[in-house]
């Protein structure tokens, strides 16, 4: 008994030799183990590290942490297996294989449910799963986990633990399937079924395909007593990380970009290559190169592919950006045409119409002949009517002068009430003859404004008639006053047909007019309004209307700066 | 989704029977080197 104690193939195993911190002996283990394994467990570390690092509050992230670090655990502890010496270790070991198993099954689990839920599992599932973990650990220095230990080939014997285990791990699949399905079950029909079903059924499958290479090579060597099977069952992580990243690039799952994926596959090659520098087995250099090479046309289609469409929006942007600039020059021909169109067309029009205003007026007077009372109304309204006439082209005309930048200002100090009050005297015949009352208030007595006396003139004549057209009964108020900061205000209020916010919105633009008021008043250009801004803008004044909605009646405002001694330019 | 903190008690007693049992596992067979089933062969 003594000697058999003191026998080193008892405390060590029996073909080992410790060449490596006394414990360990990397030369029995196949040399698949370091290179199937090592590059995978870097990856999926860093990989895990990444996404944790991302979002640490995230229920998926931490997750997906786990289950990596959990597989590398796992991965650890079958490295120890192979290369430790001390049977003790060994042991040891063996026992820590189920509930690293259960550990990464359970985060897997979780793991799908959430990311395919959208939110956390409810507290009844977290206790099953929970009790499954605790039932594994508790069970672990027992001999229902490993149930003895063999020297001859120094390794466990499993123990009946290990067929719940299996038994868990194939309802595990089955689980996370049916979590998959009674989403897609319940969502097919919504809305959001069609953005969810593609993520959700690449996640589901990339788990299982994970998770069965795992188990169903483990539990096949299991079978067949043959360990060396079980060196494929972590390639099924390299899926698993692969269908992650892709997520990561299409969907941009746990909010990351693109650049993560490639990031991984490019760390995975540089691994790899490097790992070349220490093999010196020509078969090794076959297999690694062998995945060198299909992990290189992935990241090489990926990036083909990539380029491709970005040369190919780059260059449909570029056409757009060609097509918009054309089309926007054609649009400055167009208008600058249009303009000076406007400009001809009146110009040409202010010839006869000056012939016609003057001679109908003549005919009137009585300059040739004496008129009958039968043909004097219609030469008054030929007389009226090219009036009117010769408005709406002086509007073109000053339009078109805006527009071309032409329009001539010829500024000096003008007491804007002594305009205000003449123009009131002036509409008031005007006024009383549609039935309305037109009332004056001076609030300030004189004000002073650096201005072009006919432009102004214009505006608030502008204001007074509209007002007096568009209201139908009821009174028309104009009132000057003072305001705050050294301004003079001229507001005219009526009773008239007022005016949604919409329209409000649009009043002083070009060739636009209140719904409300062409109704009563067809005529109009829809140009005076603008006029009235660009003129008051080049005084730097105010312009807006105040109404409180149809029928409700509305006020026109023009603010104005005062003059005074300071700024006195002239 | 991230309701984290609610579960961090949870996970910090599952991490600690956690660590109690792979420690007391670890003085079993390591420290204590008790595998009977390890010595019965050598015996035989």
């Amino acid at each position: 008994m003594e000697d058999t104690l003191l026998n080193p193939n008892i405390l060590s195993c029996s073909d080992s030799i410790p060449s490596f911190l006394g414990i360990f002996d990397p030369s029995i283990a196949p040399a698949l183990l370091y290179y199937a394994y090592i590059p995978i467990v870097i990856v999926s570390l860093v990989f895990g590290l990444i996404i944790f690092l991302r979002d640490r509050k995230s229920i998926l992230s931490r997750l997906f942490a786990g289950i990596t670090v959990a597989f590398s655990l796992w991965v650890l502890n079958i490295i120890i297996q192979w290369i430790t010496t001390p049977n003790s270790i060994i042991y040891f070991a063996w026992q820590l294989t189920a509930i690293l198993e259960v550990s990464m099954f359970l985060l897997a689990i979780y793991f799908v449910d959430v990311f395919i839920s959208h939110k956390d599992i409810s507290t009844n599932k977290k206790i099953l799963l929970a009790t499954i973990y605790l039932i594994a650990l508790i069970l672990t220095p027992t001999i229902l986990n490993i149930s003895s230990y063999d020297l001859t080939w120094c390794e466990g014997t499993i123990g009946s633990l290990w067929y719940a285990i299996y038994a868990f791990e194939v309802t595990s699949l089955l689980w996370i399937a049916s979590i998959g399905f009674n989403y897609y079950k319940e969502h097919k029909n919504s809305i959001n079924g069609l953005n969810f079903s593609r993520q959700n059924k690449l996640v589901t499958i990339g788990t299982i395909a994970f998770l069965f290479l795992f188990s169903g090579s483990n539990i096949y060597g299991e079978i067949t007593q043959n360990y060396t099977v079980n060196l494929i069952g972590p390639i099924g992580m390299v899926v698993f990380l692969g269908l992650i990243a892709y997520l990561l690039s299409k969907y941009k799952s746990f909010g990351s970009t693109k650049i993560i994926g490639v990031q991984m596959l490019v760390y995975a090659l540089w691994i790899l290559v490097f790992s070349l520098v220490f093999i010196n087995s020509i078969d090794l250099i076959h297999i690694v190169v062998g995945i060198t090479f299909i992990l290189l046309i992935i990241l090489g289609v990926g990036l083909i592919r990539s380029v491709k469409k970005e040369i190919e929006q780059r260059e449909k942007l570029e056409r757009l950006t060609f097509q918009l600039s054309d089309a926007n020059e054609k649009l400055k021909d167009l208008d600058k045409s249009k303009t000076e169109f406007l400009s001809l067309a009146s110009h040409q029009l202010r010839s006869p119409l000056t012939a016609i205003k003057g001679y109908s007026s003549m005919l009137l007077e009585g300059s040739y002949d004496t008129i009958t009372e039968k043909n004097k109304m219609p030469i008054d309204r030929i007389f009226q009517s090219a009036n009117n006439l010769t408005l709406i082209v002086e509007d073109l005309l000053s339009v078109t002068k805006i527009e071309q930048g032409g329009m001539q200002y010829e500024f000096t100090g003008i007491d804007l009430a002594k305009i205000a009050k003449t123009l009131v005297d002036e509409q008031f015949v005007n006024a009383k003859n549609r039935g309305l009352e037109l009332v004056f208030e001076n609030k300030i007595g004189t004000a002073i404004v650096r201005a072009d006396a006919t432009k102004i003139r214009q505006v608030l004549l502008n204001f007074v008639d509209n007002a007096i057209k568009y209201t139908q009964k009821g009174s028309v108020k104009v009132t000057v006053e003072a305001i705050d900061k050294g301004k003079v205000r001229f507001s005219v209020k009526d009773s008239g047909v007022g005016m949604s916010e919409e329209t409000k919105h649009n009043l002083f633009e070009k060739f636009k007019r209140g719904e409300e008021g062409s109704r009563i008043n067809s005529g109009g250009s829809g140009l005076g309004l603008y006029l009235a801004k660009e003129i008051v803008g080049a005084h730097a004044g105010e312009i807006r209307v105040e109404s409180e909605g149809v029928g409700k009646g509305s006020t026109f405002i023009v603010d104005l700066p005062l003059k005074n001694r300071e700024n006195n330019i002239e | 989704m991230n309701n984290g903190k609610k579960a961090i008690p949870f996970i910090s007693l599952l991490l600690l029977i956690t660590i109690v049992v792979i420690s007391y596992t670890f003085y079993k067979t390591v420290i204590l080197d008790d595998y009977n089933s390890f010595n019965s062969l050598v015996e035989e």
